[in-house]
């Protein structure tokens, strides 16, 4: 039995409180996450901050945003009223601002009403894809005038690229890697992405429609892939839990290359947009994108939506199709849906 | 270079003569994957719309993905009416009374009548290809002012003129310092109206004389005796897109003076993607000017005429993005 009278009882105790305290701190029970821009900050877009009040009471405060530097916008600060439990995206309307080559802004987010006051340093990119009409050959040379994103796993770095024409979206990625598994193993690299229109959401039960296209990139021999499709936009969600065969046919009119070399993979693929109508492609139009990286003889899954800081409750078992060969993280996965857009070209 | 177009059909040059005749605008649409079609019925369905009258000139906009394509649309409206009196720009989509579309559409508007004559001024080659106002902002702003300049400077001036349309491969922000050079030489206060082509690879072109010419300007002064009535609306969500739309518009039908001869709409391509149904921008507008009033509206990438933004008073026309920009001719 316990002795109430021993000091290390109230030490014990006491750092108990402390981290329990800690655990529950003001950072912990709010999520503050800026969208990514889906058109260029010159065009002078509207950029939304979503601030999320997990705690038991209501918010009444303001939101202040750093923009970078020589950026100009409707407002800095904005008051916000927020119930317990629940969230909001407040928008920012972006009057001035100039694009940068690396395609990172930084931005500084401050949260404060009552007892809380939260300091956030975070960034954004624009994530769009202009519009162009690549050759698909395995190389990236016409792919200067995209949008690039780039991301690390660990100590490997990846880059993605995203055009649009009226016939294709078009999708490239650098992937580093150490070793390149193609069709011949048994749990082969691939690239898994989806598209929906914006606003789709991922169903919590199974008999959900899926409201997304998704897709299978699978490398073949002598630089050539394979692209299968693995969910319509009207298929079930409960499909996402049957692991597809790989061993079906290449989606007609869509064109995959994949090279190798130096520790690095390009991928390039082309996915015919008749096939995604729900999308209504068109110059300015939002829609929601994202990708896994499968290396599972290096880092395993790289999830895009975890590296653009998407919340967790947007984490579900039905956020990407399993297929057959694939392995899969022992967690739930964040899911498919990024804000992007299609967008002019940039020249 | 600058060139003369005469509103008169017997001369080739005259100056403009004051009448108090009619202004007749007339607007079509045709869409087809087969561009000499679509430019053939659009310029047929044109021809019967206007009843044996001439036009003086025919605004062209055009949604097709490759310069190929574009010839044949101009091949096909060439059939029927001679390539001098085609202006032109490429667009992202266009609307017409009762009409919306988007791509592979060929859509035709007429300035004809008596009481209105066309003069204008072509600038190719400016130099503003490849550069950007982050890069080269001294450098680009220079050619731009200086393009608006000798596009202004190279127009037959009357003491009607009564406004300007320019078309331009001058996508927003690159369209304020082109208008601001044509302020110049036409005064802050002169109404100008118009867009900028569309952006897109194979698409940046704007037409001259049935010509598609990349990195140019052109300009189209109208004068005679009628009225001009502007609005400017700025919008970046589906909601404000059609309520601002419907504002403008009801803002020049209760402005204008006398009927009206056609409303002529330069909008912007952002906004329409912004909406969750393409029509219902021109349904709002359509709830106040009526479905029969000859209108020309096309979806642009930077837009001319009056900025929804108490910065910019200074100047009746700016250039601007995310506008829609309204004009109604009437007498």
């Amino acid at each position: 039995m316990m002795n109430l009278n021993k000091p290390s009882f109230f030490l014990i105790f006491s750092i108990l409180i402390f981290t329990t305290n800690s655990l529950y701190s003001a950072e912990s029970v709010f999520f503050m996450r800026a969208d990514n821009l889906v058109v260029t900050p010159s065009t002078q877009p509207v950029t939304q901050v979503l601030v999320a009040n997990n705690s038991a009471k209501d918010f009444n405060g303001s939101l202040s945003v750093k923009f970078p530097e020589g950026w100009k916008v409707d407002q800095v600060s904005k008051e916000l009223s927020i119930k317990a439990g629940e969230s909001q995206k407040i928008p920012f309307a972006i009057m001035s601002a100039t694009d940068i080559e690396a395609n990172s802004y930084a931005l500084s987010l401050h949260l404060k009403g009552g007892e809380v006051e939260i300091r956030k340093d975070t960034s954004i990119v624009c994530s769009t894809a202009p519009y162009a009409k690549p050759k698909i050959d395995g190389q990236l040379d016409d792919w200067k005038d995209a949008l690039p994103i780039r991301f690390k796993t660990g100590e490997y770095g990846n880059v993605v690229y995203t055009y649009w024409n009226r016939r294709a979206f078009c999708l490239a990625l650098e992937v580093n890697e150490k070793k390149h598994l193609n069709h011949n193993t048994a749990s082969p690299d691939a690239i898994q992405f989806a598209l929906s229109p914006e606003g789709a959401q991922t169903g919590k039960k199974g008999n959900e429609k899926s409201q997304r296209y998704e897709f299978l990139v699978i490398p073949q021999n002598q630089g050539e892939a394979k692209v299968l499709q693995l969910l319509d936009f009207n298929n079930e969600l409960s499909l996402c839990q049957e692991a597809m065969d790989v061993g079906g046919e290449h989606l007609a009119k869509s064109y995959a290359k994949c090279q190798h070399k130096n520790g690095k993979t390009i991928y390039e693929i082309s996915i015919p947009l008749k096939i995604m109508p729900e999308l209504r492609a068109t110059t300015g139009r939002a829609f929601c994108f994202s990708f896994l990286i499968h290396d599972p003889d290096g880092t395993g899954i790289r999830n895009f939506g975890e590296q653009m800081r998407l919340p967790e409750n947007q984490k579900s078992d039905f956020a990407w199709r399993k297929w057959q060969g694939a392995k899969w993280r022992q967690q739930t996965e964040f899911d498919n849906k990024l804000e992007w857009g299609f967008s002019s070209s940039i020249h | 270079m600058s060139l003369f177009f005469s509103g008169c059909q017997s001369c080739v040059f005259t100056k403009t003569q004051k009448k108090a005749a009619p202004v007749i605008l007339t607007s079509v649409a045709c869409e087809s994957e087969e561009a000499f079609e679509a430019g053939k019925k659009a310029a047929e369905k044109l021809q019967l719309s206007l009843k044996g009258e001439m036009p003086k000139a025919i605004i062209v906009s055009d949604t097709y993905d490759d310069l190929d394509l574009k010839n044949d649309s101009i091949c096909g409206i060439a059939s029927i009416y001679p390539k001098e009196l085609l202006f032109g720009i490429s667009t992202y989509g266009s609307f017409v009374q009762g009409d919306v579309n988007e791509y592979d559409t060929v859509t035709l508007c007429a300035i004809a009548g008596e009481g209105v004559n066309v003069s204008s001024s072509f600038i190719k080659g400016m130099g503003a290809k490849g550069l950007s106002l982050e890069k080269h902002k001294q450098k680009l702003t220079s050619i731009l002012n200086g393009t608006g300049e000798k596009l202004a400077n190279g127009l037959a001036k009357s003491n009607d003129d009564k406004m300007m349309i320019v078309l331009a491969d001058a996508h927003s922000p690159k369209n304020e310092p082109l208008i601001a050079g044509i302020h110049k030489v036409m005064g802050k206060d002169f109404p100008i109206t118009g867009g900028s082509n569309n952006k897109n690879q194979g698409e940046n072109y704007i037409c001259y004389q049935g010509q598609w010419v990349s990195d140019s300007a052109l300009a189209i002064l109208l004068s005679g005796d009628f009225n001009v009535t502007m609005s400017g609306r700025k919008a970046k969500t589906n909601d404000a897109v059609i309520s601002t739309a419907k504002d403008a518009a009801t803002q020049i039908w209760a402005q204008k003076q006398g009927e009206a001869k056609g409303v002529l709409v330069f909008n912007c391509a952002g906004r329409k993607g912004k909406l969750n149904r393409l029509a219902d921008e021109y349904e709002a507008i359509a709830s106040v000017t009526g479905n029969t009033v000859p209108m020309f509206g096309v979806y642009c990438a930077g837009e001319f005429g009056p900025a929804d933004d108490t910065a910019k008073q200074e100047s009746l026309s700016n250039g601007c993005g995310w506008h829609a920009m309204f004009t109604v001719i009437s007498q």
